[in-house]
């Protein structure tokens, strides 16, 4: 079937490289879609703390993207806010500053995320630290006074949040002060706070932690973005779903600091002492209780959103399943150890992601696959 | 059963347009345009000059060191000078340019059947490389070298790739569809000329038609067997079908001999076929052309040398394509001219429209391309290194170890053109030790 000749202009032909046909998934795709899931946890956010989340999370986003804007200028690179990763950065800041934060420690924070933790370090890619943790770390550091949990706001008043909330008797602790009738949890993690007693009918005092259907749902203080366990699993799950994280990161994370948390009190109880001794624990318990402490650790503080979004992030995580395995349980093995082994902070999971970050470049260089050929002759 | 190779992809096949049509014959041009160096090695010497009159099977170049091919003439007719013309691989080379005459007249012995049962195996391959027969998979390595191997690295297992696992193509489906019983004999010939044991004949799941009939034409054989592969690129590369087939692995910076293993191709099996039965040199192969913009794909028979433009008049262009690439979309090679040849590893044109953008961001470490590397390198890490011109680290973190099957940048989010940077390192790491080889002596 000999048909006319073709009338092309060869000259114009493209000559590139091979492959000449490509899977379709983009870095902006990528990005997009781990913003959509982050939405319902920030509309959660609004209902759990009022509309004063809303200006942080606003704040946090807007500098974030305009610093990243600003300093390329300056820098006269390209100007690439569009891929969206300054935009994730920012809600995941937000998501980690309390509730009540000034709007200027947003607006610092955001700038150290942007320009310290992610432009000096050559941008999208080269950050060696999570930036929006890096940012949550400056902020504890340089406003210590803000970010100590004790100043949070109490979850009080609305119907909506009295629906879910709830407290549970964990163990009787003797006799406490006098008068208490109500609880003041400043965040579950402060192990000060969590020295709560309340009388019993008997005039017992007893010690009290939040029951894990507040914590679950979120309705309890913290962090923007870090309480609500159901948003973050959700969107968590929708990402594992795409691809674009590993389920192994969030469940060995997740894992280790219940296993952590599981047999802890039985070393208290046998009387064994570790480095700066051990704060007080719910040591009695039965075994309900042997469950509700480590999943007590696993919903409460801000585990579940590193464990999710922070810990699965890939410019500051391993390349390989196997090293992502690895950082996963060393980010629980030194939260529990923060949290559980320490005296100086309540939350540890902020800086056992960043020391696994650091980390990151050991673990990939010794969790290369095996090439093929790797053999003797 | 066959075990899994490690990463690979699975891009849209995208050959259901030509894999049920019958291979049609090309009528040979006016003109072709014949390239002296169509394999790898050197290039062949011209042994004609203008106004010589030639044969179909006509010598026009010889093998100019051991490896190198022959190179013959694919119609008759006269030379009209020996002249540098472009490539398929994107650069000028001596090429033989020959007038048909139209009388399509064999030159005396060529296509004359012999029986070969009574051959040695340096018999065979002696008429192996007066054929000028190369590997047709894509390769072009000169396949009389292969086949003799030094004497202390002895053969055991022959494979016959019929994998051809890269979109589009489906020249080597059509040919076990249609002369299996060629493939199947001159994979016996092969075996006896490596002085191998065994033969697996190897198809991917996607042709189960195929692997069919050649399970059918190989019944016969003694010490031979049919393995289906599961359809999954690079399947058909060497290295990767080897451990699949024999659960070795190719030493690093080794070849497949060093697991006493060979491979070849399903059409090079049947030009060997042809060669030592009936003295036929490789003048005519199948070619796969296809893709977005062909308006009547399909599979050619087409003589070596037949210029893309006359090849394509019979195709015909449903609209104008972007891009012209030469093999298939995952490894090949785009072309710049409808004045160039096809070649004896030339196994398909595809006609592509959409064309991947040329822009590309930064690494994200996303880890896909570690997971898609079939030989299980860093592609991450290697494209940041080349990208920086980190070339003597890139060297020793696997570089020479890339097979350059494009998977890792199939996959990137990035669009980062990885396996351009390691063929660009790889190109001037040789250059270096060149360099270093001239100033050391």
């Amino acid at each position: 079937m000999t048909q006319e000749s073709p009338q092309i202009d060869a000259s114009r032909l493209s000559v590139g490289v091979s492959p000449h046909i490509r899977e379709g998934e983009d870095v902006s795709r990528i990005m997009w879609t781990v913003l959509l899931t982050l939405v319902p946890i920030g509309v959660g956010a609004l209902f759990l703390f009022g509309w004063y989340a809303g200006v942080i999370i606003i704040a946090c986003v807007v500098s974030c993207v305009f610093f990243e804007a600003l300093w390329q200028k300056l820098a006269k690179k390209p100007v690439t806010v569009t891929d969206g990763s300054a935009i994730i950065t920012g809600l995941l800041l937000a998501y980690v500053l309390p509730p009540n934060v000034p709007v200027f420690v947003a607006v610092v924070s955001s700038a150290f995320s942007i320009i310290i933790a992610k432009q000096i370090f050559g941008g999208l890619g080269y950050n060696v630290w999570n930036p929006a943790l890096s940012g949550r770390a400056f902020a504890q550091i340089a406003y210590p006074a803000i970010i100590t949990p004790s100043a949070w706001p109490i979850v009080q008043g609305s119907g909506f949040q009295r629906l879910f909330q709830d407290i549970r008797h964990i163990a009787p602790v003797g006799a406490g002060p006098e008068g208490y009738d109500a609880i003041s949890l400043a965040t579950p993690l402060n192990v000060d706070a969590l020295k709560t007693f309340a009388p019993d009918a008997g005039g017992n005092a007893h010690l009290m932690y939040p029951s894990l259907k507040p914590l679950f749902i979120g309705n309890i203080p913290g962090c923007i973005g870090e309480t609500s366990a159901l948003l973050i699993i959700l969107g968590g799950l929708y990402l594992i779903y795409r691809g674009y994280i590993n389920w192994k990161v969030p469940a060995v994370y997740l894992g280790t600091l219940f296993v952590f948390a599981f047999f802890l009190p039985t070393w208290k109880i046998a009387g064994a002492r570790t480095f700066g001794g051990l704060p007080d624990y719910p040591a009695a318990l039965d075994a309900p209780g042997r469950l509700f402490f480590p999943l007590y650790q696993i919903l409460a503080g801000g585990v579940m959103l590193g464990a999710f979004f922070m810990a699965t992030d890939m410019v500051t995580t391993p390349v390989t399943s196997r090293g992502q395995v690895i950082f996963a349980l060393g980010c629980g093995v030194i939260t529990g150890a923060i949290r559980l082994l320490g005296h100086g902070f309540p939350e540890g999971c902020c800086y056992s992601i960043l020391l696994m970050n650091t980390a990151t470049p050991l673990v990939d260089r010794y969790t290369r696959p095996v090439k093929y050929g790797a053999v003797k002759k | 059963m066959a075990i899994a190779f490690a990463g690979g992809v699975h891009p849209p096949e995208s050959k259901d347009s030509t894999q049920g049509l019958a291979s049609q014959d090309v009528k040979a041009p006016e003109t072709l345009v014949v390239p002296l160096q169509q394999h790898l090695g050197a290039p062949a010497n011209p042994v004609v000059k203008q106004g010589d009159k030639v044969s179909m099977g006509t010598l026009v170049g010889e093998p100019a060191g051991y490896i190198s091919a022959a190179v013959h003439s694919p119609v008759s007719g006269e030379v009209l000078g020996v002249e540098m013309r472009p490539l398929p691989v994107g650069r000028r080379g001596l090429c033989v340019v020959i007038k048909n005459d139209g009388q399509e007249r064999w030159a005396e012995g060529c296509n004359a059947e012999s029986d070969p049962a009574n051959l040695d195996a340096k018999a065979i391959r002696e008429r192996v490389r007066a054929a000028g027969v190369v590997g047709m998979g894509g390769a072009t390595f000169p396949t009389d070298v292969k086949l003799a191997p030094p004497e202390n690295k002895a053969i055991e297992i022959l494979i016959v790739n019929g994998a051809e696992c890269e979109p589009y193509l489906t020249a080597d489906h059509r040919l076990m569809l249609e002369d299996a019983l060629a493939i199947v004999l001159g994979a016996d010939l092969a075996r006896r000329a490596a002085g191998a044991r065994e033969l697996i004949f190897a198809v991917e799941e996607n042709k189960p038609d195929a692997f069919e009939v050649i399970r059918q034409a190989s019944a016969g054989l003694k010490d031979a067997g049919t393995q289906i592969l599961p359809t999954r690129y690079p399947q058909g590369a060497e290295k990767q079908l080897i451990k699949v087939l024999t659960g070795r692995e190719v030493p690093s910076g080794g070849l497949p001999m060093d697991v006493a293993v060979l491979v070849q191709n399903v059409a090079t099996c049947a030009a060997v076929y042809y060669a030592v039965k009936f003295n036929r040199p490789l003048i005519e192969r199948i070619v796969t052309v296809t893709g977005p913009c062909a308006a009547a794909p399909g599979n050619f028979r087409v003589r070596v040398g037949t210029p893309y433009a006359d090849l394509l008049k019979v195709v015909g262009f449903s609209k104008p394509p972007r891009r012209i690439v030469m093999g298939g979309p995952m490894m090949g090679i785009a072309q710049s001219s409808l004045d160039i040849p096809v070649t004896k590893g030339t196994s398909g044109l595809v006609l592509m429209d959409d064309i991947p953008a040329d822009e590309w961001l930064p690494c994200i470490r996303c880890g896909k391309c570690v997971r898609a590397c079939p030989v299980s390198i860093a592609p991450n890490e290697l494209g940041v290194l080349l990208e920086f011109g980190q070339i003597d680290q890139a060297s020793t973190l696997d570089l020479l170890d890339c097979i350059e099957c494009g998977c890792c940048t199939y996959v990137c989010p990035s669009r980062r053109p990885i396996v351009n940077w390691v063929k660009a390192g790889k190109a001037e790491l040789a250059a270096r030790r060149a360099r270093q080889g001239k100033a050391a002596k």
